[in-house]
């Protein structure tokens, strides 16, 4: 499944945006009305969705496919949202280390403003993208572990992976592959994930919050 | 080789506080495990996709079972630095405040950065039980000497 944002920021932000969802084509009649979608997608449950998408005039039937969809394509369709509220300052950018900074080892929180757990998104280290890991990445990414995002922007075009919202739990077995025969590499890169975002998060939740 | 008393009770006393947080932070991270648990399983009927395997969905929601030694070497330097620390006035001598500005740095290099990333790793939990070990050794011949100087001293003020 791949959604993308399509639309021109660079030249002026009254430009029209456009999501493409599956076949769905979510116009939207400048940046800044997309920008304000994402921020109220914020923390948002699938019934809320529904409602904002009324609220903005999107296509029609998104608005009727939403509620049948499972909670890891919500999961992915709302990472997509809160990507582009959390790099739109990047975009237009020429710096590259603007844009990378923001996109390798990082994180995005899907507040929720209620005293349950806050999902997130992290997106991994930049040592992991050297090309030595691909097939592991790979796997994970049918395992639903990871994610792909790719941007272009002024400053060029980037690459990573990140955590889904949503992910869920795969067994030991499940990180065999042909090219791992006994799944020991994908997991402890998997491992190797899980702890560097703990480490990140944990470390921004003692000293900066 | 026979222990000074003073010292090895001192370390004691240092070892059950260490036991102790061990301890309590031990069921804690299991109590919130099995607690998260319960949750995941009652969705799990509802949404069996969004959960998958519950185990690992727990490690990916950062609710990791616990491990002794990790906590163990996470929480290991504070006590030995206040139990050199209190050392200093029955000591005394150039050597211990040497160790004991040494294990400042120690401590505070430990809390700001290494204590998070490093816990897990078996050197790190090794570098730690060392720490812990050649202290008491090198606590212990401080003081023996010290015991004999008095000793020396003494004898002098009866002759």
């Amino acid at each position: 499944m791949e959604i993308r944002i399509a639309g021109n920021i660079e030249q002026s932000r009254e430009n029209a945006a456009t999501i493409l969802y599956d076949n769905f084509h979510l116009r939207f009649p400048d940046f800044r009305n997309l920008y304000s979608f994402t921020e109220e997608a914020k923390g948002a449950s699938k019934e809320k969705l529904y409602i904002l998408s009324d609220k903005y005039n999107l296509d029609r039937n998104f608005r009727d496919a939403i509620l049948g969809k499972g909670p890891i394509e919500i999961g992915l369709f709302k990472a997509v949202l809160l990507i582009y509220g959390w790099i739109e300052t990047a975009l237009t950018d020429p710096d590259v280390s603007s844009m990378n900074e923001k996109i390798h080892d990082d994180f995005i929180i899907d507040v929720n403003y209620n005293s349950i757990p806050q999902n997130d998104i992290y997106f991994i280290k930049s040592s992991y993208l050297n090309g030595a890991y691909d097939m592991q990445l790979e796997k994970l990414v049918d395992l639903n572990l990871l994610a792909v995002a790719s941007v272009s922007s002024v400053a060029g075009n980037f690459n990573t992976y990140f955590t889904p919202l949503v992910a869920p739990g795969a067994s030991r077995e499940n990180f065999t592959s042909e090219s791992d025969k006994s799944g020991m590499k994908t997991y402890s890169l998997w491992r190797e994930i899980l702890n560097d975002k703990h480490n990140r998060i944990s470390s921004w939740h003692n000293n900066r919050f | 080789m026979v222990f000074d008393h003073t010292v090895a009770w001192s370390y004691f006393g240092g070892f059950a506080s260490l036991a102790l947080t061990v301890l309590v932070i031990f069921l804690k991270d299991n109590y919130k495990r099995d607690t998260q648990r319960k949750v995941l399983e009652k969705l799990y009927h509802t949404s069996p996709e969004e959960i998958g395997n519950i185990d690992a969905k727990l490690d990916i929601d950062g609710f990791k079972s616990p491990n002794v030694f990790q906590i163990a070497a996470m929480w290991g330097v504070q006590p030995l630095f206040i139990l050199c620390f209190l050392n200093i006035p029955t000591l005394g001598g150039e050597y211990w405040v040497i160790v004991v500005f040494i294990l400042i740095l120690i401590t505070l290099l430990h809390e700001f950065y290494s204590a998070d990333r490093f816990s897990g790793k078996l050197l790190y939990q090794l570098f730690i039980l060392s720490l812990w070990i050649s202290l008491f050794l090198f606590n212990n011949k401080i003081a023996k000497i010290k015991g004999q100087e008095k000793i020396t001293s003494k004898s002098e003020v009866l002759k």
